[in-house]
Parts: structure tokens; C-alpha cells; sequence
């Protein structure tokens, strides 16, 4: 029976409309598991004052 | 009561003949008898206002005012942080949310001497509106009371309009300061994107938001402008650039001043009605009388803009908002929930799309700003009622508004006559990345030449406001039953658990995300880099 990780990498899959070869299953389920390891830390949000990095900068336009 | 603008306020209190106390009374009267059929604010803060009146008056007697802005009654949409003062950006998800500091524009206001009436009503979140189930209910039209005051600044048109407030800040992320600003007959400006601090405003898009004045006219836009423009190293987007003086730049004169006209931006791609196209073509006629030199031009179809605003705006309100959507989405209204939890069916690569189409559009608007010093189209209206409004037309309908928060150029919003209903019309009027003085010329130099800022909405105290509509059903979804299932198991993934309702409005928005994304989807060269790739700093 899956787990709720595995059920999760499943559906992900089954969205993006992505099969993967049987012998590369377990390998990818890891990877899956490491990444939502990775993405734990987003979790929780920032204060309301905090951009991220990319937020973008216009540069001065040319006058005619 | 009179109806005065901060310019013929702050002239009479430099000269000694209007007190801000006898102002601020006076206007305080106005909002007790008129507010309860606009429901322009959320809070009133009267102790407040009559502490901050009595001492400019006191310092003004003692020394003189501080500036234009000395005195004078201002309101703030309930999305910018006030110390001490409720800040619920209209939302019972935010209803005990008192922040522990002022905005930087807030804090701007009060050192130029603002005396604040109160936080104002506002779409949720700068969001979602108009809704009828929040806990207090939408801001009304002062021109009829029956009709929608635009958002998502809401109340800040209303109060305005209705001359409650002489001033009030607003905010636009695609056209949430021109849209209010347009419906109530006010003029409202998005300044240029970095202009004005957005630090301690409720953020709606990290990309698109802007933070700026509504007011009667252009030249009370420029005196706000004057207080509140200015580098904030705390807002990571905020320009670094010199103060340039706003108010004086309202000469009148645009002769040859040359001003490319979007015609078919409001004529056949997001076309507005007979009423405000004729009153389009007199406006542009003013404009030639003065002296300026009009040609029509071109940009690219609005569902362009639209598209790669919608796909980065609502991933980084749902970046925002995520926690409060997975664990109390009942908290939320339903337009909020139909616009934002659209945003789980955004993939990342649609967002990139959307950050590295919106690099060209800047690079496109570029020549328009070497030819032209001033682009004009219509803004939105006239308002429609309030029972008119179903969420879904956030995803179907283009927008004027939205290619100038795309450009981050300075636009805005201003009365150009009313339909025979008495309701307003109005044009906008864009400009150069920090050209927002030529803006503010041209807009002021219009309404001196005319004379709709001699005609206020006729409201009667006590009067009764229509009854609410109810909240609308969820448009049915187009959409199949295996999409359907598709659309559950990625709201799974994402950790919300909706009613039926909430997973309804879910599935009527999910055909158009696609179809935005699908405009956005093609091959790009390398030199296609997002537009929001940093650069560090010297």
C-alpha cells in the first residue's frame, strides 16, 4: 500500500503526464522524498514585508 | 459643506482662513451623515484625526505649515499598516491583525502633516471584490449607490469621491488605483513602479504592485506625490533616483507635447461603450486644442498583458497567502478564493513564461517612449451595478488597465464627462518609466481646460442604500470529468481541503488558466531572460 509521500509522487506524475520506466521507480520516489525535504523549509511564509530577490527594478527610458 | 481640494484647503489654512480643526469637524460631520449608505470605510479613526488636527493647528499657528499636505484630511486603504490602528485588508482572515508599525507612505503622510480620517474599505486583500460575505460589506458608488465603485482601492474612490477625505492612498496591481479612481469620477495614479515605498502595504504581487494617490484632481495627485515619493532601502524594488518636484511641474502648457492614442485598445480589443468612446474623441480633442500633437498607435492585444500579469500576480498572491488558504479557506471571501486558488493549476514554467515575456514587452514599450512623451486610452466604465459582478469575469475579461502595471510606467486615471445616468466617465493617461510629472502635466492641463471638477455626486443624508445583492453561485465549470479529477488531485497535492463551493470556483477558472498559459508557451533565445532577474548591487 503507499504511503501519503508515495501517493503524492503519484499524482504529481499523473498531472504533469509524466510515466516513468519501472526500473528507475524507486530511485525517483527517493528523489521525490529528498525534494519535498528541500521545499519544507518554504513551508512557513515570510513577513509581509519581505520581496524575494527577484523582485525587478525598471531602469530609466530613453527621452526623445 | 463645501467640497475643497487639498490644493484650495492648504491655501486657505497657509493664509490663515480655514483651521484643520474646523476641517477635519466639518468632514467628520460628513462621513457620521453619508457613510452609512457608501460604506467607504472600515474603520474611522475621528479621536485620531481631532488629535492630529488640533496639533497642525497649533504648530501652523506657531510657525506656519509644514508643506501643502498640513492639515489635511487624508484616508488609507485598510491594506497599508498602520501602528496601533486595525489593518485587515477587508478580510476576517486578518480581523485581529493590528501592525506594530506605520507604512513608510503612511509614516510619509504624517510627517508632512496628514491628518488620517480612518482605513477604508478595499477589494480583500487588494484582491477579491466585490464580495458580499465579508465581515463588512463593499464600498457603494457616491454616484449611485446601486453600482460598483471598481477596485480594488473601493473605498478610497468612494471617500474621495463623495468628499469624505480630501486624499487616500491606494494601490494597483492591475489597475487597482485607475479602475476605483475611473468609477467614481476622481483622479487616481499608479505612480512608476520603485517610485513610492511599498514596505508595511499588505502585498498583493511582489512584481506589479504600486502604491499611490487618489484624489479629486491630478494637481492633489502631485501634492501627494511630492510627500510620498522617495528611496526606501527597505523595498527591495524601490528606485534610487533624485526628487523631482511634481506640483510644479503643472504648468498647463502641452503644447507639442506628442501623445500616442490607444485607439484600439478601448475601441475593438477591450471595447467600452458608446457613451465613454464619444467621450473619448472629445477628451482627445481637448488635448489637440491645447496644443499637443495626437497619433494613433498600437501595443499588443490586452490578453497578452492580461495573460502574463494574471500567471505572475496570482502565483505570488497564492505565495502570500498559501498558509491561510490551506488552513482556513472558509476565512476568505469567495472572490478572493475564485481568483486565488486558480493559482495551485500555474505551473512553474508558466510563471517563468510569463516573467521572460514580460522582458520583450518592456523592451517593446521602449520605442512608444522615444516617439511619444505621453500615451492616452480610456479607462474603465461606466460602473456597473453591484448584482452584475460574477468572479469569473476576472478570468475572462481583458483590461485597460493592465498593460501599464506590465510597463511599470507611471498611469493614470481622470473624469473626462458623465453618461446622461450621471455616472462617470474617464480616460487614462500613461507615460515613461519616472516621467510621472509629464503624466500629472497633461492630466492637469485636461482638467483645467474643462469643467468636470465643478460637478460632485448629489448625496443626501439619511438617504437608503439599495439592498446587497446575494453572493453569486459559482459559474458552472467548463470543464470534464477528468479534468475535473485532475483539478482534485492537484488541490490534494497542494494541501487544501475545499468545500464544494470553493472547489466549484476552482474548476470554472481552470480552462482560462490554461488558456493564458497557452498564449505564453513558445521557443525563446537565451537573451529572453526573465524580467525579474536581479543584479547585485555595486
Amino acid at each position: 500500500m503507499p504511503d501519503e509521500m508515495e501517493l503524492d509522487f503519484q499524482s504529481a506524475l499523473r498531472v504533469a503526464g509524466i510515466s516513468i520506466p519501472e526500473d528507475r521507480y524507486a530511485i525517483m520516489l527517493d528523489a521525490y522524498h529528498q525534494y519535498r525535504k528541500l521545499v519544507a523549509v518554504l513551508d512557513e511564509p515570510t513577513p509581509y514585508a519581505d520581496e524575494p530577490a527577484a523582485a525587478p527594478h525598471l531602469a530609466a527610458s530613453p527621452v526623445r | 459643506m463645501t467640497d475643497w481640494t487639498i490644493a484650495e484647503a492648504a491655501r486657505r489654512i497657509a493664509a490663515r482662513q480655514l483651521s484643520p480643526v474646523e476641517l477635519t469637524t466639518e468632514l467628520l460631520g460628513k462621513v457620521e451623515a453619508l457613510e452609512p449608505q457608501l460604506n467607504a470605510f472600515i474603520r474611522p479613526t475621528p479621536e485620531l484625526a481631532m488629535q492630529q488636527a488640533r496639533a497642525a493647528e497649533a504648530e501652523i499657528a506657531a510657525s506656519g505649515p509644514r508643506g501643502p499636505l498640513h492639515g489635511i484630511p487624508f484616508g488609507l486603504k485598510d491594506i497599508f499598516g498602520t501602528r496601533g490602528i486595525p489593518t485587515t485588508g477587508h478580510s476576517r482572515s486578518a480581523e485581529g491583525h493590528v501592525p506594530a508599525e506605520d507604512a513608510v507612505t503612511v509614516a510619509k503622510l504624517y510627517e508632512a502633516g496628514g491628518v488620517l480620517m480612518g482605513k477604508l474599505a478595499t477589494h480583500e486583500f487588494a484582491h477579491g471584490g466585490p464580495s458580499f460575505d465579508l465581515p463588512w460589506p463593499p464600498a457603494r458608488n457616491p454616484w449611485n449607490t446601486a453600482h460598483v465603485t471598481g477596485g480594488s482601492s473601493s473605498g478610497s474612490g468612494a471617500a474621495v469621491a463623495a468628499g469624505l477625505v480630501l486624499g487616500a492612498m491606494g494601490s494597483d496591481t492591475g489597475g487597482s488605483i485607475r479602475n476605483p479612481a475611473a468609477l467614481c469620477g476622481i483622479a487616481g495614479l499608479k505612480p512608476t513602479y520603485g517610485l513610492l515605498s511599498r514596505r508595511g502595504v499588505w502585498t498583493n504581487s511582489f512584481s506589479y504592485d504600486h502604491a499611490g494617490p487618489m484624489a479629486w484632481t491630478a494637481e492633489d495627485c502631485a501634492i501627494m506625490l511630492d510627500a510620498l515619493a522617495g528611496h526606501d532601502p527597505g523595498d527591495p524594488a524601490s528606485a534610487d533616483r533624485p526628487k523631482v518636484p511634481y506640483q510644479a511641474a503643472l504648468t498647463g502648457d502641452i503644447r507639442g507635447m506628442r501623445i500616442g492614442v490607444l485607439r484600439e485598445l478601448y475601441e475593438t480589443d477591450v471595447p467600452v461603450p458608446a457613451v465613454a468612446r464619444a467621450a473619448m474623441e472629445a477628451a482627445l480633442e481637448v488635448l489637440r486644442g491645447l496644443g499637443a500633437v495626437l497619433e494613433d498607435v498600437r501595443i499588443r492585444p490586452a490578453a497578452d498583458y492580461y495573460a502574463v500579469k494574471v500567471l505572475t500576480a496570482e502565483s505570488e498572491l497564492y505565495a502570500v497567502h498559501e498558509k491561510g488558504l490551506r488552513e482556513n479557506p472558509e476565512k476568505f471571501g469567495e472572490d478572493f478564493l475564485g481568483r486565488s486558488l486558480a493559482a495551485i493549476l500555474i505551473r512553474a514554467e508558466d510563471y517563468m513564461q510569463a516573467q521572460r515575456e514580460r522582458r520583450v514587452m518592456l523592451a517593446e514599450f521602449e520605442p512608444l517612449y522615444a516617439k511619444y512623451d505621453a500615451l492616452v486610452t480610456a479607462a474603465p466604465g461606466p460602473a456597473p451595478r453591484l448584482e452584475a459582478w460574477r468572479t469569473i469575469h476576472f478570468w475572462q475579461k481583458g483590461s485597460l488597465t493592465t498593460p501599464f502595471n506590465v510597463s511599470g510606467g507611471p498611469a493614470m486615471s481622470q473624469c473626462i464627462g458623465f453618461t446622461p445616468e450621471g455616472l462617470p466617465l474617464s480616460m487614462q493617461v500613461a507615460g515613461r518609466p519616472f516621467d510621472d510629472a509629464v503624466v500629472l502635466r497633461l492630466a492637469d492641463a485636461y482638467e483645467r481646460a474643462t469643467p468636470w471638477r465643478e460637478r460632485r455626486p448629489a448625496l443626501v443624508a439619511g438617504a437608503a442604500a439599495p439592498p446587497l445583492p446575494p453572493v453569486p453561485d459559482p459559474t458552472p465549470a467548463e470543464v470534464t470529468p477528468a479534468e475535473r479529477d485532475a483539478i482534485a488531485l492537484i488541490a490534494r497535492r497542494a494541501g487544501l481541503t475545499l468545500n464544494a463551493r470553493q472547489f466549484e470556483l476552482l474548476c470554472a477558472a481552470a480552462p482560462y488558466v490554461e488558456q493564458m498559459a497557452g498564449r505564453l508557451r513558445r521557443a525563446r533565445r537565451f537573451t529572453e531572460e526573465p524580467a525579474s532577474v536581479f543584479t547585485f548591487g555595486a
